[in-house]
């Protein structure tokens, strides 16, 4: 992820990736993939529908849960025309959240930007001993 | 006296929207539209518009590069520059190159007209809401992040904490029992003292300073 965010990162826009909690340790795969792609989703939306000059990638692992923030500093989203962005792919992402057994909430207003919070339940038998 | 505008993007809608808009202004003038850079410079010289409404994301030449030939052809036709970008690089690099004023597209429809209003005058416009990129420079210097901490208010520094602890605005406004816009207020404000653009750049700062629970 780290990388990827890293080759994407231009003179357009700026992306800062951060990764907590996770010493050392992988994400399994099954719930990896899903997440990357629902990261690969936001940032495409976050470019190319919200003219993002800036993105921020937090990704938190903690309590048996994953958490990523994906947040961007472009147009916003009026999410009372939410329906209207069905093409934006954000239904996908949150189907992918949802087959995880997680959720993905968007907050944004128009002119402020927009976050993406993705929580899904971490499948690391680790994380279940706690 | 009319003002006798070249309109100058790459996207047929915009120009069709900005002409529209521009044409209802008893004051203003629309001469003509370039969807790219060689025809900005061509109709610069074939009707010579007091100013030119440029886009800085054109295809092939840029915004900058073409007010620097247009400053260096037609040095008496100003160029308003109208762009989605709010960039430090790009509003200097386009004060640089000669442009008279730098409006952002999510600007009001009347703040455009004041801005072509002033450039005409001879006044240099920028948009009031980047205005801050242009003087960071001079804004005073805090000697070190963490005291700005202290500039932040009670309720500022409770939001931070939730942030920090992962909360969405939502679940912040719902903790507190504040509205939404009441969170993206404090949150907006607390970033913007504390010099950070997002939870990415905020989770470091907590970490640099124990200010996050493990």
């Amino acid at each position: 992820m780290e990388q990827y965010t890293h080759n994407l990162d231009s003179e357009k826009f700026h992306i800062q990736y951060k990764a907590v909690g996770f010493d050392g340790e992988r994400l399994h795969k099954d719930v990896a993939v899903p997440l990357y792609r629902i990261v690969q989703e936001a940032l495409t939306n976050a470019v190319r529908h919200a003219s993002a000059s800036n993105i921020g990638i937090l990704l938190e692992r903690g309590s048996g849960k994953v958490k990523i923030f994906i947040e961007d500093d472009g147009v916003g989203i009026d999410l009372d025309q939410l329906e209207n962005h069905h093409r934006m792919g954000l239904v996908g992402m949150r189907e992918r959240a949802e087959m995880l057994g997680g959720s993905l909430t968007i907050e944004s207003s128009i002119g402020e930007g927009t976050s993406i919070i993705v929580e899904v339940p971490d499948v690391n038998p680790h994380s279940y001993r706690r | 006296m009319l003002i006798r505008i070249l309109i100058a993007d790459d996207h047929g809608v915009m120009r069709a929207g900005l002409r529209a808009m521009l044409e209802d202004e008893p004051s203003i003038e629309v001469l003509g539209e370039a969807a790219d850079g060689e025809d900005v410079i061509r109709l610069a010289g074939e009707l010579l518009p007091d100013i030119i409404l440029l886009d800085i994301g054109m295809p092939g030449m840029d915004g900058i590069e073409v007010t620097r030939r247009l400053q260096s052809l037609y040095p008496q036709i100003q160029v308003l520059i109208l762009t989605i970008y709010e960039d430090q690089s790009l509003l200097q690099g386009a004060i640089r190159a000669g442009a008279s004023g730098y409006v952002i597209k999510r600007a009001a429809a009347d703040e455009l007209i004041a801005a072509i209003q002033a450039v005409s005058h001879g006044y240099m416009y920028i948009h009031p809401a980047i205005t801050r990129l242009l003087v960071t420079d001079l804004s005073p210097k805090v000697d070190s992040q963490k005291d700005t901490l202290g500039n932040l208010t009670p309720r500022e520094l409770e939001v931070m904490g939730y942030i920090i602890r992962g909360l969405t605005n939502r679940q912040i406004a719902e903790t507190l029992f504040i509205s939404m816009r009441t969170v993206e207020g404090h949150r907006a404000s607390l970033f913007s003292k504390l010099g950070l653009k997002n939870r990415v750049e905020l989770v470091e700062f907590a970490e640099k300073y124990g200010l996050r629970e493990e």
